[in-house]
């Protein structure tokens, strides 16, 4: 692994995770949250972390920025963001990266911002958070903000528009707004998130996670929450900034159609292993691993005809605590054989000019393009043929 | 706003109404209720009563006699049944030193259970969190009457640290004012310190698990921030509605056992006394005077939740 860091990708790598291990004791035993993820992230980058929920997509990322840091959690492995390590790093050393450096996008933008605090005011407080020229001070802020909340408050300079960090801080807040697409931002700057919809509100986090610049932005299933034409809007927003900033974007989805259109590279997750990694080409039109043929199938497309009824994977993720052996989709994979009760590594397999394409999954890849199309011209993961006595059980009459 | 408070308002009357309806119902009811006997003084002739029942209305229907007592109380001459004295003048007297016990004793509790409750919960299942939950406990356990006599007893008589019982106006003597409530401040915190900061600190357990939490977390804010400007502002509306409800019954007269051990002459210990001796001018006046500032606080209660949080309309 440690050769990883000499490859020319890698050299330009902001962001590299090694070997990344999350447990978590529960009472129900050891849960084992990420086992052994690693990649890469370059400036610009947009990389897609795909899979079904609960499978440690979600854990990864927010362990970037140490929001899963409990007690009962250990970690190991590396993950150094321009030469910081992340998992050991101190709080006061995280307090500076977060939202600074990488900021983060949630899933809920209905849960995600505090109810009763004006959109703006949360804006202005990341943004003073990393203002040097600013001191923190939480208890005055606390009473001030709450009187603020109450009367109209003429008696507070900043408010009135004097200069000061917090007036620039609000400035830059309404630039923001502006910049993700709210209407009318300097009105809107001082609202409440219950005054907006849910698409709004998610352009409202994007401003936050925007506010100092990150040169990582984590979106953990930004658009899940969001109607189709929201979702597409954001994703072209996502897009967008890219190209003005230059940051990389790591978007954590369970749906493989949200990437289609903006992926860079794509890590496929399951049962908190990397299954399949690569570039879009590579996943989209030569995928390895049978859990991703059952993601593609699994994407509804109204270029192709109809089907019946909608392809899905057989069975539910196994549970992190209580993995199988082996490989872990062997219970809901139909092309299982002798060779999976062991553990695949993660591997470039067959054409040797595709070197970043990894997968974890023993079959020859022959046998893989022969397996995995289930109609001419259409990939997906046949399902498993349903018990002898569930088809003869039909013809009673 | 306006037709919140108009409704509010109507609301009050028909508490009010209701209380009052009762309180004297109570009073018809109870064996050796007859105001007459009050009045009459010792082993009075049966002519005697009936005058007196003549003079002052007890042989006119019940309803009758409710309609004018409560004209009475709202005219300002209504008058004790025991010692002649106008009831309305001596609440009227009474009430600066209620209203100092509760005024005081209602920052006070506020205060320190706001910072108990942050303490436990910042250090939640920790052993200063076990700790501070004991003294709680033990706060809530102790009876106040208990409490303010052993207070009494040793800081006051034994130690003499503190004035035994007694009250200076804050006009004359603003410390002095202080210092003779300190005790009685404390003792009737005790309990609800206790309560409130139990109720605070899994309030803010709730919503440090909260969505919003994280996020706040991942802009990189310090801790003590996150704790103040975050977590403490969304959990304080169960406080708030606690504070309102008992701060009201405090003013309104409801510290009746702090007022009477520390002799402080508030509305309180008139309304005991007035108990103790049947005369239901005065306990029908207290009781509608207590339940009118426990609406009224109620009424402002309601208005602050609107600016704790935004997403609840007064109308």
């Amino acid at each position: 692994m440690t050769t990883a860091t000499t490859t020319p990708a890698a050299k330009q790598a902001i962001l590299e995770v090694r070997d990344l291990t999350v447990s978590f004791a529960t009472d129900e035993g050891v849960v084992q949250a990420v086992d052994g993820v690693s990649f890469n992230l370059r400036a610009g980058e947009i990389l897609a972390v795909v899979g079904e929920s609960g499978c440690g997509k979600s854990v990864t990322a927010m362990t970037l920025l140490g929001l899963t840091r409990s007690p009962n959690a250990r970690f190991e492995g590396t993950a150094t963001y321009k030469g910081t390590e992340l998992l050991s790093a101190s709080d006061a050393e995280l307090q500076r990266i977060r939202g600074a450096e990488i900021a983060m996008i949630f899933q809920d933008p209905m849960a995600s911002l505090n109810p009763v605090m004006r959109i703006g005011d949360q804006i202005v407080e990341q943004i003073l958070a990393h203002d040097v020229t600013y001191e923190d001070h939480a208890i005055e802020d606390a009473v001030v903000e709450t009187v603020a909340s109450v009367t109209d408050p003429w008696w507070m300079p900043w408010r009135r528009g004097d200069n000061g960090p917090r007036q620039r801080a609000r400035e830059r807040a309404i630039e923001l707004l502006e910049r993700v697409g709210i209407p009318r931002a300097r009105e809107r700057v001082d609202a409440y998130p219950h005054e907006f919809s849910g698409g709004m509100r998610q352009r409202v986090m994007i401003a936050l996670a925007l506010s100092c610049d990150p040169s990582i932005l984590i979106a953990d299933e930004p658009t899940t929450a969001l109607d189709v034409t929201v979702q597409a809007q954001i994703l072209q927003r996502f897009r967008e900034l890219r190209d003005e900033t230059n940051a990389a974007l790591i978007l954590v989805t369970h749906d493989l159609g949200v990437v289609a259109d903006i992926a860079d590279n794509i890590a496929v997750m399951y049962a908190g292993r990397i299954v399949e990694q690569g570039s879009l080409d590579d996943i989209f039109y030569d995928p390895q691993h049978p859990y991703t043929w059952g993601l593609m199938g699994a994407i509804t497309r109204i270029d192709r005809p109809r089907r019946s009824r909608l392809p899905t994977i057989p069975g539910l993720p196994p549970s992190l605590a209580n993995r199988p052996e082996g490989c872990h989709l062997r219970p809901r994979c139909p092309h299982e054989f002798d060779a999976c009760p062991q553990v695949p590594p993660l591997a470039a397999r067959g054409d040797a000019a595709r070197g970043a394409h990894l997968d974890r999954c023993w079959l020859e890849p022959e046998r893989k393009r022969a397996l995995r199309e289930i109609e001419p011209g259409e990939i997906g993961l046949e399902p498993k043929p349903p018990a002898p006595s569930a088809t003869t059980g039909g013809d009673v009459a | 706003m306006a037709r919140f408070v108009a409704r509010r308002l109507a609301a009050m009357i028909a508490v009010l109404f209701a209380i009052s309806v009762i309180t004297f119902m109570i009073f018809n009811v109870i064996p050796n209720g007859d105001p007459a006997y009050r009045l009459a003084g010792k082993s009075p002739t049966p002519d005697t009563l009936a005058a007196i029942r003549r003079t002052w209305g007890f042989d006119k229907p019940v309803p009758v006699q409710y309609l004018k007592t409560m004209q009475k109380v709202f005219t300002g001459d209504l008058i004790s049944y025991t010692n002649n004295v106008d009831v309305v003048d001596e609440i009227v007297q009474d009430f600066p030193r209620t209203l100092s016990l509760a005024v005081g004793a209602g920052v006070m509790w506020m205060f320190f259970a706001v910072c108990l409750g942050l303490f436990t919960a910042v250090k939640a299942g920790r052993f200063a969190d076990r700790f501070v939950t004991v003294l709680a406990l033990i706060g809530i356990s102790m009876p106040v009457f208990w409490v303010g006599a052993m207070m009494n007893y040793f800081l006051g008589f034994k130690a003499g640290i503190f004035p035994n019982g007694g009250y200076v106006p804050l006009t004359e003597d603003p410390l002095g004012w202080a210092y003779h409530l300190i005790l009685p401040w404390t003792a009737l915190s005790l309990l609800f310190i206790g309560v409130y900061s139990r109720v605070l600190r899994s309030n803010l357990l709730d919503t440090m698990s909260e969505d919003f939490v994280r996020t706040a977390r991942a802009k990189g804010i310090s801790e003590r921030r996150i704790l103040l400007r975050h977590v403490l502002r969304n959990s304080m509306i169960p406080i708030v509605t606690l504070w309102g409800l008992d701060f009201g019954a405090v003013v309104g007269g409801g510290a009746i056992l702090t007022e009477v051990v520390f002799d402080l002459q508030g509305v309180g210990q008139y309304a005991a006394e007035s108990i103790k001796s049947l005369d239901i001018p005065p306990v029908l006046a207290i009781v509608m005077f207590g339940a009118f500032f426990v609406v009224l606080m109620n009424t402002i209660v309601d208005i602050v939740y609107a600016t704790l949080d935004p997403r609840i309309r007064v109308s």
